[in-house]
């Protein structure tokens, strides 16, 4: 028996016009790069699940052979993001055509599995733990069951955890490789359509597991780049802790996300730049205090707001960049959004910047208000989220008055004066951090 | 090149081959410092402010834009006046 596991991800910009201009600027599509040369964690679980016995073949899209011809499995499971998901329902569509059964998982299919269900001979809802070795056994005995809902807490444990197959990357061309410690986040932000929503409560990996698995994926890809697929990784500081001191002999780079609380605690800062982080990404949403209200249920980020500019500054002093998040055209918003926060970006000297809208992915508590608020442009939209395409009407501006302001914002803040400004600083950072030959020794 | 130039040639080579873990040897004037030796944009900055710090000199913002290997770097840093920022 031969399985194939397509992997769908990355973005396409529909906005021709902020396309053509993200191209001349690198900051803005160097993050969308990454994320679109990632491979995908969630089917080297899958394959980690699949009984020994079972062939698997891992694949990208793009490593597909071209339109008319399927490469041949007996079974095909596609994992896709909300942007990707027409294109994944096509090519489900024709495998099923050419008479080869399909399962669909992913965020976006837990979130929609009615729509997901009409394309597939099964889905998958929620992680695959749970779930993908009891449809591999339905599916060998001709029982394959139309819906699998995989766990949503206790995925880490024995009995359910299995370590990612990262043996299927060797040979194959990327510079990153993710590793995941937790799900979830205790935020639960109205626009977030990551892991919380296939998760019940916060799940955390013990520390010994995923050091094995960074160990397994170095004996795979030497001198890889690390990058957790975790949405807020230090939220047990004890856990953290151990994380990092654990990690630090590894000798690895990596990235992360998180959030600004961080910054709170001195000896999580000495240990997260010792262990080799490079950057965290935090979404600060906002740089105006009055937007943050209602972002989070608990107002986590309004009421930590106040502590912004002196968290980055802790952070970024370590040596650890930070990549600071803000979405453009929340409810609190008004035409000042974007020069406030091009002010905020040059105040904060932030090393790296991510600038979105909000996007209202089906299925989260967004998508439902705006729906309910009649406040949705299209029914149907998934192709368009992409984080930099408004699918909303703004309470306070336009439509058009967004997209230019989002454009605006844009050519002030990737300028090359603005990077080299934010290069400069970063080395001034590195440069008062050691002494030449210790800089060196870093390394 | 005088002989002075080439000590300091060969103290610029010792110091990337120090900063990227790798022998002398085994790192060529022309490997491409993120498509052959693996560094990304940070890694680069950061060998970037080492090599200043080490030989007391201040690159351009072009510069730490464009230099992509050990061979642009040298010349970078031979151009750039001692201890005084470009």
């Amino acid at each position: 028996m031969r399985v194939g596991l397509i992997a769908m991800s990355g973005v396409r910009v529909r906005d021709k016009e902020l396309a053509a201009l993200g191209v001349t600027l690198p900051q803005f599509v160097n993050r969308g790069k990454v994320i679109a040369t990632l491979p995908s964690l969630g089917l080297l679980t899958v394959a980690a699940l699949t009984p020994d016995d079972v062939e698997v073949a891992y694949r990208e899209i793009d490593e597909l052979p071209p339109e008319g011809e399927l490469e041949p499995f007996d079974l095909v499971g596609i994992s896709s993001f909300t942007a990707m998901i027409e294109d994944a329902y096509l090519l489900a569509d024709r495998y099923r055509a050419a008479g080869i059964p399909v399962v669909l998982g992913g965020l976006h299919v837990s979130l929609m599995p009615d729509e997901a269900a009409t394309h597939a001979d099964a889905i998958v809802v929620n992680g695959a733990e749970g779930a993908w070795p009891g449809l591999i056994e339905d599916f060998r005995a001709g029982r394959l069951r139309p819906r699998y809902d995989g766990l949503r807490a206790g995925v880490f444990e024995p009995g359910h955890y299995a370590k990612p197959r990262f043996d299927l990357l060797r040979d194959r061309p990327y510079n990153r490789i993710t590793v995941q410690t937790s799900r979830g986040c205790p935020h639960d932000c109205e626009f977030c359509a990551a892991s919380l929503r296939i998760t019940s409560s916060y799940q955390q990996k013990p520390v010994d597991l995923v050091i094995e698995e960074i160990r397994t994926a170095l004996e795979v890809k030497q001198n890889i780049f690390f990058e957790l697929a975790d949405d807020n990784t230090f939220v047990n500081r004890k856990w953290s802790k151990a994380f990092l001191k654990a990690v630090r002999p590894l000798g690895i780079s990596w990235f992360t996300e998180t959030d600004v609380s961080v910054a709170e605690d001195e000896e999580l800062l000495d240990l997260l730049a010792e262990s080799g982080c490079k950057q965290i990404l935090i979404g600060l949403e906002s740089p105006n205090a009055n937007s943050l209200n209602g972002v989070d249920p608990r107002h986590w980020k309004r009421r930590h707001f106040d502590g912004y500019l002196g968290a980055i500054e802790r952070i970024q002093s370590r040596g650890v960049t930070v990549n600071g998040c803000f979405v453009v055209g929340l409810d609190g918003d008004t035409e000042t959004i974007f020069e406030k926060l091009r002010d905020f970006v040059v105040e904060s000297k932030l090393l790296e910047v991510q600038v979105t809208v909000p996007t209202p992915f089906p299925g989260t508590p967004l998508y439902r208000r705006l729906r309910a608020e009649g406040r949705l442009l299209q029914e149907r939209f998934w192709d368009r989220c992409t984080l930099f395409d408004v699918n909303f009407q703004p309470k306070h501006m336009s439509v058009g008055e967004l997209e230019a302001g989002l454009r605006w914002l844009f050519s002030e803040i990737y300028t090359d004066r603005e990077l080299a400004r934010r290069r400069r600083h970063y080395m001034e950072i590195v440069k008062s951090k050691a002494g030449p030959k210790e800089m060196v020794a870093m390394q | 090149m005088t002989a002075q130039e080439r000590i300091a040639e060969a103290s610029i080579r010792m110091t990337v081959a120090q900063f990227i873990g790798q022998d002398l040897g085994q790192v060529s004037e022309t490997a491409d410092f993120s498509e052959d030796l693996g560094m990304d944009s940070l890694d680069r900055l950061e060998l970037m402010a080492a090599v200043e710090k080490e030989y007391d000199v201040t690159l351009s913002d072009q510069e730490l834009s464009s230099v992509s290997n050990m061979r642009e770097l040298i010349r970078a840093l031979a151009a750039a006046p001692a201890g005084r920022p470009q």
